[in-house]
């Protein structure tokens, strides 16, 4: 009978006992959910400042070009300086000798407007813009592009291409002219 | 047991305390890149408003009635065109608008074609190379642009329009 009643005993007590270690077992593995959720929250949210940071630098660094006011005046003021081509007496404008160009007119004396254009152009453009070795002059080269139709009319290019490009926007003329004037800086 | 416990109760404080250092830190870290970017930027667009006001300024000034061309050159208005003459009648009468423009000086300087290396003055204008309005002798910002500076001539008996490609250049105080 008593060793009955010691059985009964044992039993009971490794009973509870398995009852305590399941409650143990089971608080850390609640525990251990909570950590993981945590700490998942914690990468959500870092991964969230970093795609929010990096969409801020890549919008910023997607910047438009840089419009040169000095460029766009520059084609401005070009056009209306007066040339040493003489039609009716009188001398036309460098607008007016692209015209002149694109027709393929002669000025006065039988001097083709083209020859006239070009060489005109390359004296402006020789005394506006100084290019030189990058120690001294800011400006690399320059090209200037006038196209008639699409086509090439007037291409003068001076020094070396540089990334840093500086570019009016393009003046466009009647008859489907348009004048291009890009400068690259170091 | 209760030591032991107790051990374990450090360990999991230290953890924590250790994870939000680095958690503190990490942000830290981020905010700083962000704030040294951003005041970057705002230097960057600083520098770029005042080369855009000048250069505004520059605008101003050759597109003002006391220095454009209007339509005396042509049936339409030119832009960044500068009337000589007029200018030259302005030179005469600059002290009554020394403070107007709020720079401290104006100069034109002919680019091309090349002529005469003098100043102009009543006595040689048109043959000369630069038309000096305000002058001060004090230093400050530059700014210039590209204008076609235009003029009335008799060529022949007739009057016909010259224009030649010049630099609008004006000093001023900085802006801020």
């Amino acid at each position: 009978m008593k060793n009955l009643i010691k059985m009964l005993l044992k039993k009971e007590k490794r009973k509870k006992g398995q009852g305590q270690k399941s409650k143990i077992s089971s608080a850390i593995l609640k525990r251990g959910q909570e950590e993981i959720g945590g700490f998942a929250v914690i990468i959500v949210l870092v991964g969230v400042i970093f795609l929010l940071f990096l969409g801020f630098m890549l919008v910023k660094d997607s910047k438009e070009r840089t419009e040169d006011y000095q460029i766009k005046s520059f084609v401005q003021s070009l056009l209306h300086v007066t040339t040493l081509c003489e039609q009716n007496g009188e001398n036309i404008s460098v607008q007016e000798l692209i015209r002149e160009c694109q027709k393929e007119a002669d000025c006065s004396y039988g001097i083709k407007s083209c020859f006239v254009l070009n060489s005109t152009l390359n004296d402006i453009l020789e005394k506006s813009w100084a290019v030189g070795n990058a120690e001294e002059f800011p400006i690399q080269g320059y090209q200037l592009n006038i196209t008639s139709y699409g086509e090439n009319m007037v291409l003068l290019r001076k020094g070396t291409t540089t990334s840093n490009e500086y570019g009016g926007s393009g003046q466009i003329l009647p008859n489907e002219l348009e004048i291009y004037f890009d400068v690259y800086y170091n | 047991m209760v030591n032991k416990l107790n051990k374990q109760g450090q360990m999991k404080i230290q953890q924590i305390s250790f994870l939000l250092i680095v958690i503190f830190l990490f942000f830290a870290l981020l905010g700083m890149i962000f704030l040294s970017y951003y005041l970057k930027n705002i230097k960057e667009k600083a520098n770029e408003l005042e080369e855009k006001n000048a250069h505004l300024l520059v605008s101003k000034i050759a597109n003002s009635p006391e220095f454009s061309c209007g339509i005396a050159y042509g049936s339409s208005e030119k832009t960044d065109c500068v009337d000589g003459d007029k200018v030259m009648m302005l030179k005469e009468n600059i002290n009554k608008y020394s403070d107007f423009w709020g720079v401290k000086s104006i100069e034109i300087i002919k680019i091309y074609p090349e002529g005469f290396n003098r100043e102009c003055t009543n006595l040689t204008y048109p043959k000369c190379n630069s038309i000096k309005l305000i002058n001060s002798s004090t230093l400050g910002n530059s700014a210039s642009n590209f204008v076609a500076l235009c003029r009335k001539e008799n060529y022949k008996g007739e009057i016909i329009d010259k224009c030649e490609l010049a630099k609008l250049i004006i000093r001023y105080e900085e802006f801020n």
